[in-house]
């Protein structure tokens, strides 16, 4: 969760120069991404800041990509890990390409890949510092996977990565079903992006929801959520109790 | 009394000096206290003009020492002892944790309470689960503390600390109603329970959810170990607490009734329940209106025995039975409800 908390390894065994070549802590990070699967394929959500430490600094950050003509890859952490990330992708679909022999890369291979890459980096005291989200649909067969920096890998009906996992996972056990429509889909991911702005300090109202069915992959336009303050216990918090806070 | 062998380098000095001889009474074999020298001393450099006899003094004073006869004489001057919370050991536990030894795991309520204001008065709720590290200690305890009839606590934490904290309050609580002759305020528990917290910086490991109604209405506070308090209208604590307020984040609104709002904290404590491994168990709830109170104890238990044997379980034949018939304890004193309180 506390990307920021230094992870120093035992560097006593390897050579003082190798030190400025290592991930030690993670810049400029992405929150949470919360995805899940419904009727048609996935959905994903993910908001679009990237904060330098404790501050805003970009609000255009499009944390979802698609991969192929399968797979939608949504990441959270290092930013800049996760460009690494898009290019290491980006040989591997070429070369598939180049085959050209109508068979492609599917969600599942591409978790596979994704899943040694954290791992080996990892065991080079080297990380990709993200935790990602692969999602996609195959020949009518759903995959919905998560890999994290340390090559954890599994795959369910709903992920999270980072407070997500805390915030939304709950809710998503708890409402989700199988055979979801488009719009209800929409409408519970909603519903834990939201908590997750209420709740986590690096989340910005700014997001985009992006879906992967047979057809293709399509993100939406950035849009915001409506949020409510209007309780009357926040308007004057301290009224029972004079003196308090 | 060594004051004669002090360094007398002015004349002013021998004048301090002999005024310290007049002062030790010769038919009396005792020593001068320190603190009367100081005085002496003091009294001098304050009447003198000169600059010079007052540096010359504090050099008097700092070669001045005193035999050991008497138990207190080996220390320069004394020095008041500090008020407060003397943070030593606090210290030397930090060194010694460094240098691997660790105290032992305290017991904790790994936990999820939460607090819900509702529309007339308010519901609290907690699980059941005690946890001592990776072990679970006590499968139903109790997190929901008596503070005052109109007022009730939950407390996240250290068992010990949440324990001792509310039973104190509730005491000083009891004493001030006495005291009044009036129903406890919310906000005198909160203010009560934040001095003693903030007091120990925050080694009391107490995280509190308190919530009651009295006569300004009902009221909902959370306490954190080091003494910050919030007034909310719906309020998580403890381990399980990200978990607890989702569920209040999604479903919360103003003026729920009272079953909607035992709903919606059941809701939330499973929520805790099932998905953080601090939590478990059962789920309590404690209902507060301005009528009175209602503590469900285990309200619902969604983690029952997997399997039970159906015949319950059977002594060995041999077992003496000594008596079946049950006699009832004798009452030897009557209890007398109410009594007068005084008028408001």
């Amino acid at each position: 969760m506390n990307f920021m908390a230094s992870k120093q390894p035992e560097n006593s065994l390897l050579g003082p120069e190798a030190d400025s070549q290592r991930t030690l802590y993670p810049y400029v990070t992405g929150t949470s991404v919360v995805a899940l699967k419904y009727k048609d394929g996935i959905l994903m959500a993910a908001d679009m800041g990237g904060s330098y430490g404790s501050t805003l600094r970009y609000k255009n950050v499009e944390r979802m990509k698609a991969i192929g003509k399968h797979s939608l890859l949504g990441a959270s952490g290092e930013i800049s890990d996760f460009q690494e990330i898009l290019r290491y992708l980006d040989d591997l679909i070429l070369y598939d390409n180049m085959w050209d022999d109508g068979n492609s890369l599917g969600p599942k291979e591409v978790h596979n890949y994704l899943t040694r890459v954290m791992y080996n980096r990892r065991n080079k005291f080297n990380p990709l510092w993200n935790s990602l989200v692969l999602g996609g649909i195959k020949n009518g067969q759903k995959y919905l996977g998560t890999v994290s920096m340390i090559g954890v890998n599994f795959e369910d009906d709903h992920v999270a990565t980072g407070f997500g996992n805390h915030l939304a996972r709950p809710i998503l056990r708890q409402e989700w079903h199988e055979n979801l429509s488009f719009e209800d889909g929409v409408k519970l991911l909603e519903k834990c992006m939201r908590v997750l702005l209420y709740r986590d300090r690096s989340a910005i109202n700014k997001l985009q929801i992006a879906k992967i069915t047979e057809e293709g992959m399509t993100i939406s336009q950035p849009y915001s959520l409506k949020t409510y303050w209007e309780f009357s216990a926040f308007e004057n918090p301290t009224q029972g109790a004079v003196g308090s806070w | 009394m060594a004051v004669e062998q002090a360094n007398l380098c002015t004349p002013q000095d021998a004048a301090v000096v002999r005024t310290l001889r007049v002062f030790r009474d010769p038919h009396v074999d005792r020593e001068l206290e320190p603190a009367t020298v100081l005085i002496i001393i003091t009294k001098h450099v304050m009447s003198s003009p000169s600059l010079n006899f007052q540096t010359q003094i504090s050099g008097l004073i700092l070669s001045l020492s005193f035999s050991g006869q008497r138990n207190m004489s080996n220390s320069v001057i004394e020095v008041p002892p500090k008020g407060g919370f003397s943070f030593d050991l606090c210290k030397r536990n930090e060194m010694l944790a460094k240098k691997g030894v660790n105290p032992p795991s305290f017991r904790k309520t790994g936990t999820t309470i939460v607090g819900l204001v509702f529309q007339d008065g308010v519901i609290l709720g907690a699980d059941t689960r005690a946890t001592e590290g990776p072990i679970v200690c006590d499968k139903n305890c109790e997190k929901i503390h008596y503070m005052a009839p109109n007022i009730y606590c939950c407390g996240a934490g250290t068992a010990a600390d949440t324990e001792a904290v509310t039973d104190m309050v509730s005491s000083q609580l009891q004493l001030h109603r006495y005291h009044t002759g009036r129903e406890s305020r919310v906000v005198t528990a909160l203010t009560l329970l934040k001095r003693h917290l903030f007091n120990y910086q925050g080694h009391v490991s107490a995280a509190l959810v308190l919530g009651g109604v009295d006569v300004t209405g009902p009221h909902l506070h959370t306490i954190y170990p080091h003494g910050s308090t919030d007034t909310l209208p719906f309020a998580t604590m403890g381990s399980g607490s990200l978990a607890a307020m989702a569920v209040f984040e999604s479903k919360y609104k103003e003026g729920l009734t009272r079953n909607e709002g035992i709903e919606l904290v059941t809701e939330a404590i499973c929520s805790g329940i099932f998905n953080d491994l601090g939590s478990g168990s059962n789920v309590d709830v404690c209902v507060i209106t301005k009528g009175g109170k209602e503590y469900l104890r285990n309200h619902l238990q969604p983690n029952p025995r997997t399997y039970t044997n159906s015949k319950g379980y059977s002594f060995p034949k041999k077992t003496e039975v000594l008596l079946t018939k049950i006699i009832p304890l004798k009452e030897k004193v009557e209890i007398i409800e109410g009594g007068d309180a005084m008028e408001e």
